[in-house]
């Protein structure tokens, strides 16, 4: 076990390192000058010397690969920048906005595992009857509907025809918990929509897999009721892959959480990306990438750490 | 929804089917596409919005109309001094000014409708409220001398005053200058500044800071966004606390324009000189103070009780909320989480205009126009610039791109209702594809055997005219290769010139024919240094139009120079588009200046709440 942490980890650091590396070559390559967005955008136009000059505050002038090690060496030091745009250091917005974006997943997460396990069990017990196709097709829509339609209709039909709810914004849930709570149900919900049906499918074929083996037969043999069949001996094998996929949809969820911040006006840490993004403000780009990729390979390691400690067969790999 | 614009746009491009099908293109295809813009374009347009950046062509809006007349003759205006004090007790009687009305409705018929007018032209208010302001986008920083995009304009402009400013109807009239005086050759300006006015932490304003805000815009290290422009003043000196002399190396018509634009900000020395970071505080002498912000989230201003206009202004507050997403900004305002909504997308202009809920304020400020870069051929033929011109039909054009809002451009960068516009030459460029293939054949190109490159931003009012545009090249016999890029990517190609076409939105820089000199003064920094436009012609003319001072001989001029232009053909010249705030109809107040157009946005301490 201690053999195979080792190896993880070390490959855990080289993969965020080729991460950080491919992020500063592909935005240093991307075109577009970071100095002509800050002399003004589109509209204005900067003489070469303006340019130049700005470039040279920005340190942009210097070989790529001084940049490069310049970069790796903050990083180290733990320092994420500040930003080419105003000044600002990197670290305190990107952990001002992570927050907000992680208000929206976690709930996501959990109201997709708590609704599709669920159903997926209910489904899965009631194969036979119309419940299943009921729960399946539920689950098809709300996988197949993309967020920014799914999103749009609930504003559509809670804020302009009901208006129960506020379309967008975020206020604080420190200076305002109630009109936090108003303004985060719809991107919450529209979140965990296309996860929910993940989990409702992925609780479904695992039940119904375990269902059809030798042991369930031998637990009703020895004549444990059915309720006591399925949650202390089916339930419990089906559940591993469940979670595999639950880890795996956390991860993508920021990928969903990029259209769910627009479509809601959600000031979180994937507008702050779109935004830096469209004016080249390299240093916020990098920092983002870099912390989400971090997340992201935090939660895979895991949960293989997690798996390896189930299942002796996959340490020995 | 309202579909009538949609009814429309298919009506119209059947006829552009029609007038396709004698070629190679299918109708079928035409209608395809002309749907799939317009139903399409609310969502994918907010997207690529929001991933490519601002839309540019927002900058610096302004349009056409009443425009300011600069001529160097004493003007003395007495601006505000006559606003009467707000009367709470008895409210407004007067009917507000009529929204715009589609394509037809010009600015100056708004503010020519107000029923109770003080002497400035603007209808009394009543104290008190919030607005809520949905911006398109966040204002990244705020930097008084740099221009950021509208939506920052529009926070630095209600925090800072200029030197001279626009009344309602489209003239300049004195701000922090009382008046100015200006020497018969035209080369010398003295201000008179006004007395009493002090900055937000207290300061007061007095002639020095005129001469620090000078000097930050001529410090090249600062990257004023009108440091070009003002490059032909050559001395500006105090001559008491009050007073300013501003010297030019030649005669300047445009100076005052200049001093208007919201770039020209006047800021406090003493601040200046403090360390503070100016692109993260503000302080000013304008009607409204920032509060406290966050960037993304919000930025709350609140009224200056000390402001200098009388009883101004009537807001307590303004909060400004950026939100980027096109359909998210029109269902804030639709579920009331915001009462003033700026860049409304065309396709809700129509049934926002309908609803007696809500009032829109539209106009045309921005041109969409093809730059042709000379140095390609066959781009380099003049006739060749030409055919493309005759070669689109800009009615289908406005049509399928923005649901038939718009105006053709026929002529120059004015408009039909501008002061400016050259009616001798209206019409010029037509739909003529004969002419087009004509003109090709003198030139002696085969457009068979080109295929043009045609570089466009990732931004739906761009790119759906830069589609129909290209499609019209393509009935000629052209190839076309779109490339499509996000916002960075083209400003740094147009930068250097990198492109054989590009399809472009952009706003007067001031609402002046001047502004063709930003375009096609040799060397001009918006074009023709990019891709080494040089035409001496048009570059005497702009040279004889700045430094003339007579309002009669500067259209002269300028007529003189639009007929060059019109033979050179330097871009190709396509459309007006639409652009429109919106409020809630209980909200009054804002009425577009003529000539300005989204700069309105820099007049908040007019506008007021009656409820």
């Amino acid at each position: 076990m201690g053999a195979y942490l080792i190896r993880r980890t070390i490959s855990t650091i080289v993969l965020l390192y080729l991460i950080v590396t491919v992020v500063f070559l592909l935005l240093h390559l991307l075109p577009g000058d970071p100095a002509m967005t800050i002399l003004g955008g589109i509209d204005a136009n900067p003489t070469e010397e303006d340019i130049a000059r700005v470039r040279e505050r920005l340190g942009l002038d210097r070989p790529l690969y001084v940049q490069y090690l310049d970069w790796m060496g903050s990083l180290l030091r733990g320092d994420l920048g500040t930003s080419f745009v105003n000044n600002r250091s990197v670290a305190d917005d990107l952990f001002t906005r992570l927050p907000r974006t992680m208000m929206l997943i976690m709930p996501a997460v959990i109201l997709a595992v708590l609704l599709g396990m669920p159903m997926g069990i209910i489904a899965a017990r009631f194969r036979k009857s119309l419940v299943d196709p009921g729960i399946s097709s539920f689950a098809l829509i709300g996988f197949s509907v993309p967020v920014f339609v799914s999103g749009l209709l609930l504003v559509y039909l809670f804020s302009l025809k009901l208006g129960w709810l506020p379309a967008n914004g975020y206020v604080s849930p420190a200076d305002d918990f109630i009109g936090f709570l108003k303004r985060a149900v719809m991107p919450i919900v529209t979140l965990s929509l296309g996860p929910m049906a993940i989990t409702m499918r992925m609780t479904r074929s695992s039940m119904l897999e375990q269902m059809g083996l030798d042991y369930v037969r031998t637990a009703r043999a020895k004549g444990l009721t059915e309720f006591a069949t399925m949650y202390r001996h089916v339930l419990r094998n089906a559940l591993l892959p469940v979670v595999t996929v639950v880890a795996l949809q956390f991860g993508a969820m920021f990928a969903g959480s990029v259209l769910v911040e627009l479509i809601f006006n959600w000031p979180g840490v994937n507008s702050y990306l779109l935004t830096s993004i469209s004016v080249r403000d390299y240093p916020v780009v990098q920092a983002i990438v870099l912390v989400i990729a971090t997340i992201f390979v935090l939660i895979n390691f895991l949960t293989d750490v997690s798996f390896a400690m189930f299942d002796p067969r996959i340490r020995h790999d | 929804m309202d579909d009538s614009w949609q009814e429309q746009a298919i009506l119209r491009s059947d006829k552009l089917a029609e007038r396709v099908l004698q070629s190679r293109s299918s109708r079928r295809s035409i209608l395809r596409r002309a749907a799939a813009l317009g139903l399409s374009a609310p969502i994918v347009g907010g997207l690529l919005a929001a991933c490519g950046g601002d839309d540019p062509a927002a900058t610096t809006a302004a349009t056409t109309a009443p425009g300011p007349d600069a001529t160097a003759t004493p003007v003395v205006p007495g601006p505000d001094a006559t606003a009467t004090p707000p009367a709470p007790s008895t409210g407004p009687t007067a009917t507000p000014p009529p929204p715009g009305t589609g394509p037809t409705a010009t600015p100056a018929a708004e503010a020519t409708a107000t029923a109770v007018a003080v002497d400035d032209g603007r209808e009394e208010g009543r104290p008190g409220g919030t607005m809520f302001f949905g911006l398109l986008r966040d204002p990244i920083a705020f930097d008084p001398h740099i221009n950021y995009g509208a939506s920052s304009s529009s926070l630095q402009g209600n925090v800072y005053d200029t030197l001279v400013e626009y009344a309602v109807d489209g003239s300049l009239t004195g701000a922090l200058a009382e008046g100015w005086e200006a020497s018969s050759d035209g080369l010398e300006y003295t201000f008179t500044l006004r007395q009493g006015v002090t900055y937000h932490d207290g300061a007061t304003f007095e002639s020095e800071d005129v001469i620090a805000t000078f000097d930050r815009i001529m410090d090249e290290a600062t990257g004023a966004t009108r440091r070009p422009q003002l490059l032909n003043v050559a001395a500006y000196t105090a001559d008491d606390d009050y007073t300013v002399t501003l010297s030019m190396t030649q005669p300047f018509a445009t100076l005052l324009a200049v001093l208007a634009t919201p770039e020209t900000v006047i800021a406090d020395k003493d601040w200046l000189e403090s360390g503070v970071d100016p692109t993260q505080n503000m302080n000013g002498t304008g009607p409204f103070m920032l509060d406290e912000f966050e960037p993304n989230v919000r930025f709350v201003l609140v009224k200056n009780p000390n402001y200098w206009k009388p009883g101004l202004p009537y807001l307590d507050r303004i909060e400004q909320v950026p939100i980027p997403d096109d359909a998210a900004r029109v269902n804030a305002i639709r579920s009331g989480e915001i009462n003033f909504v700026e860049y409304v997308p065309w396709q809700n202009m129509a049934e926002l205009n309908d609803d007696a809920n809500y009032t829109l304020y539209q106009g045309f400020d921005l041109y969409n126009i093809v730059r042709l870069n000379p140095q390609r051929p066959p781009l380099d033929n003049k006739l060749v610039r030409q055919a493309l011109n005759f070669a689109i039909d800009r009615e289908a054009v406005i049509a399928v791109a923005f649901g038939g809002q718009g105006e053709e451009m026929t002529v120059g960068l004015f408009q039909t209702v501008s002061p400016w516009y050259n009616q001798e030459l209206h019409g010029h460029w037509t739909y003529d594809p004969d002419r087009a293939m004509e003109l090709l054949a003198e030139a002696g190109v085969d457009p068979t055997t080109v295929t043009l490159d045609f570089v466009v931003a990732t931004i739906s009012v761009h790119s759906d005219t830069a589609q129909v545009v290209a499609q019209y090249l393509q009935e000629l016999g052209f190839g076309i290769n779109i490339i499509q890029q996000d916002v960075p990517a083209l400003t740094e190609r147009r930068t250097t010139g990198d492109y054989q076409m590009m399809q472009d939105g952009l706003s007067l820089s001031y609402p002046d024919p001047d502004s063709y000199s930003t375009y096609f003064a040799i060397g001009g920094a918006a074009h023709a240094r990019g891709v080494g436009y040089e035409n001496e012609t048009l570059d005497a003319l702009l040279a004889q139009g700045r430094s003339e001072v007579d309002r009669d001989a500067r259209q002269a001029i300028y007529l003189e120079f639009e007929r060059e232009l019109l033979e050179d053909a330097p871009w190709i010249f396509v459309l007006f588009r639409p652009q429109a705030e919106a409020s809630v109809v209980t909200m009054k107040g804002y009425v577009r200046i003529p000539g300005i157009g989204l700069n309105t946005e820099a007049y908040m301490e007019y506008v007021w709440i009656d409820e």
